[in-house]
């Protein structure tokens, strides 16, 4: 039993089947790379773990209970977090702000406490300050310093991604969900970032299943490799097992093109 | 911020960022940037309770009661348009029930204080009663509608407040009829229908009642002041924080563990609860309270005040709040309406018409077109009448004044009104040159005709300021241009 386990999950839109009976076990500090061509269910995926899509058959289990029916805000409680592949930062918000924001779930001091300033408030306020600092300090000097008072549509796109991630980070998860973390970066970022996804496991001690498309942050970080197509898993493995399965390289280049 | 201020980033070689490391070299050091800068970074609760102590002298200074009467109006404003900038501008609920809950808190005090039952609750028992009991009767409005958002709670909400005040003005012959027995027997008088309730207590505070309208003005600036202290210091805690993050993205948000259902209550609560204080000073300082007082013109001014003034900043509600109160009454008289109108026309060229070239050209149009049109009279045979003294003759000097000529108006104004829109689909080339035609009509237009009918030129120019604040400064007076995707 690992951290997070899919059981004969499945989900349709009307006709469509999106994802059909996938099996998923993801081990407690493992990093695990979600593959597979557009539209093959990776974000699907993500969707059902976080919960803004319930499984039709099957069952999610998280340290062994069963998740699949409680809401997004409650699974975050728990210790899953996620940033998205479409970026959606609280963008009229500032950096330290979209920080603090998401800390809510971990901390507990009330409207009454909060608009009164009460000790505890107070209190709690500045542990929350102290953590988002250094939550961005992760990041090297990158959103550091005048940027934490900048909303954060100012960013640029590779900064935005660090944010999401900060912001994620700002839950406390245990599992961490990154959608796409090097999409639109330059070489120097998208190495940057494979080393990054490292520290958070090794600093931080997280879990982290990632979908990527780049293909050396997926050797450079990975455990292990999942490989899906229309909503089932089609190989998993090893990066060099997956990467030379005649399955994926049908998925990606068409039929044939794996005897060549 | 220069390097050494960064965090020790060790020996890890990622995140190095030049743009952020010579962010101190690109700071403006002229006086007035800094200046500038140092007002910003004045704490907000100094500001606020700075214009709080300044609205409180005019408390002293105030000539009349009339001034006073306006300034509690202002005052009161300023209540219900912060109290609405929480549920609209933070949470980004389009609460269009949000007068209701005024209503409901003035009618509960008046209710639970006044001659109608003979209840005479004290007013600071009242008083806390009728805001929590508000603020559960807007989470409870809340819960329905808890899922909905955008054009959906809107519908919702528009229609609570018709409820209300239907109810209201229907709620003087309560009666059930079950199995043919009226329940009660006589139909039971609860809000007086279109009578309203009258006779209702004036405030009462540590054994002082408060009688004059400077008093209830110093209650309800003290009030506000603390509201906005209260929600600011709100704004930037945790659930202030949350509440925000909600209105930005409220997928995002409940995924990274905000509840965002049970904030979306949390949020009408709040509004719901300032809206009622609003309404317990309204109602005392009315002494009576009707339906009528509760419609939806009143919703719309609730909503100007808080869109002018900014959403989403704390002192966005008291400056339109100052406009939506203000303007109309200075409208009311036509020598501060003419001040007015002219103080706006000279700054509006002041400051738009730059450099100095486009300013020669629009005023030599707008003298150019004062001749043509004196010569055009002149040919006529019309007799050209000049004003007095002071400001009025100084225009009368230039502008032709022929009241006597009802229809002479009426064509400028009308002529005015397309030469407005013609305005705006000029090349900005000629649009200096039109201005100043224009403007000459417009002064044709309001020494003629608009002058003369106060009533109806107070709305026209009323609207027209609004368009013209809300075209050139879409954001409201203090708010923070919001940005929806890049």
């Amino acid at each position: 039993m690992g951290l997070l386990d899919l059981a004969e999950v499945s989900l349709g839109f009307g006709g469509l089947k999106v994802m059909q009976a996938l099996d998923l076990t993801v081990n407690e500090g493992e990093i695990v790379a979600v593959i597979g061509p557009n539209g093959a269910g990776k974000t699907t995926l993500f969707n059902l773990i976080t919960g803004v899509y319930k499984p039709d058959e099957g069952d999610i289990c998280f340290d062994g209970t069963s998740i699949a029916g409680i809401d997004p805000n409650r699974r975050n409680d728990l210790g899953i977090a996620r940033t998205f592949q479409n970026l959606r930062l609280f963008l009229n918000m500032t950096v330290k702000e979209n920080v603090l924001a998401t800390m809510y779930g971990r901390n507990t001091s009330g409207i009454v406490a909060g608009a009164l300033g009460l000790p505890k408030a107070r209190r709690e306020e500045k542990a929350m300050h102290a953590h988002a600092e250094a939550l961005l300090a992760f990041f090297g000097t990158r959103l550091q310093g005048y940027r934490w008072d900048q909303p954060a549509y100012s960013l640029s796109y590779a900064n935005r991604r660090r944010l999401e991630i900060a912001r994620a980070l700002a839950t406390r998860p245990r599992l961490l969900l990154l959608d796409e973390p090097a999409a639109g970066m330059n070489p120097t970022e998208t190495h940057e970032i494979t080393e990054l996804i490292g520290r958070l496991r090794t600093e931080l001690g997280l879990t982290v299943l990632i979908i990527e498309h780049d293909m050396h942050v997926v050797e450079g970080v990975s455990d292990r490799v999942v490989a899906l197509d229309y909503g089932t898993k089609i190989a998993e493995g090893s990066f060099d097992h997956v990467a030379t399965d005649p399955g994926v390289i049908e998925a990606y280049l068409g039929k044939g093109s794996a005897t060549k | 911020m220069a390097d050494e201020d960064a965090p020790d980033t060790g020996t890890r070689s990622i995140g190095k960022d030049q743009w952020v490391e010579q962010a101190a070299e690109r700071i403006d050091n002229r006086p007035v940037a800094k200046l500038r800068r140092r007002l910003v970074q004045t704490p907000v609760q100094w500001r606020v309770l700075g214009i709080g102590a300044l609205a409180l002298l005019f408390a002293l200074v105030s000539p009349t009661d009339y001034t006073t009467r306006v300034a509690f109006t202002v005052a009161l404003y300023t209540l219900l348009a912060t109290g609405l900038n929480v549920v609209v501008g933070w949470s980004g609920l389009l609460d269009l029930g949000y007068v209701a809950f005024f209503g409901f808190g003035a009618y509960a005090y008046a209710l639970l204080s006044s001659e109608k039952f003979g209840l005479h609750w004290p007013t600071l028992v009242s008083v806390p009663v009728v805001v929590l009991g508000t603020a559960l009767l807007g989470f409870l409005l809340g819960l329905p509608s808890r899922r909905l958002s955008g054009d959906y709670l809107a519908i919702v909400t528009l229609f609570f407040g018709q409820i209300f005040v239907s109810i209201v003005n229907n709620g003087d012959r309560l009666q059930l009829s079950l199995n043919g027995h009226n329940v009660p027997n006589k139909p039971f008088n609860l809000t007086g229908g279109p009578n309203g309730v009258t006779g209702i207590d004036p405030l009462s505070l540590f054994g002082n009642k408060v009688h004059t309208i400077t008093g209830y003005y110093v209650v309800t600036v003290i009030v506000a002041v603390v509201v906005m202290l209260l929600l600011y210091r709100l704004r930037n805690a945790r659930s202030g924080l949350a509440l925000r993050a909600m209105r930005e993205d409220s997928l995002a948000a409940e995924i990274l563990s905000i509840p965002v259902p049970r904030l979306r209550l949390l949020a009408f609560a709040i509004g719901a609860g300032i809206a009622a204080l609003a309404g317990t000073l309204f109602a005392s300082v009315q002494l009576s309270v009707f339906g009528s007082n509760f419609d939806l013109p009143f919703l719309v001014l609730m909503y100007a005040a808080a869109i002018l003034g900014g959403l989403g900043n704390i002192g966005g509600g008291f400056v339109g709040a100052l406009i939506v109160a203000v303007l109309p009454e200075m409208l009311r008289t036509p020598s501060t309406g003419r001040a007015l109108v002219y103080g706006a026309l000279v700054v509006f060229v002041a400051l738009r018409l730059r450099p100095w070239g486009r300013l020669a050209q629009y005023l030599i149009a707008l003298i150019a077109t004062g001749v043509l049109v004196r010569l055009g009279l002149a040919a006529f045979g019309t007799s050209i009448r000049p004003r007095a003294t002071g400001l009025a003759g100084l225009t009368g000097a230039l502008v032709p004044h022929l009241t006597k000529s009802v229809s002479f108006g009426n064509v400028a104004f009308l002529t005015l009104i397309a030469g407005g829109l013609g305005l705006t689909l000029l090349r900005p080339k000629w649009r200096p040159v039109a201005a100043g035609v224009v403007s000459f009509i417009g002064m044709l237009a309001w020494e003629n005709r608009l002058a003369e009918q106060g009533s109806i030129t107070r709305q026209l120019l009323v609207g027209a300021a609004l368009v013209a604040i809300m075209a050139s400064r879409p954001q409201g007076f203090f708010g923070i241009k919001r940005v929806e995707v890049l």
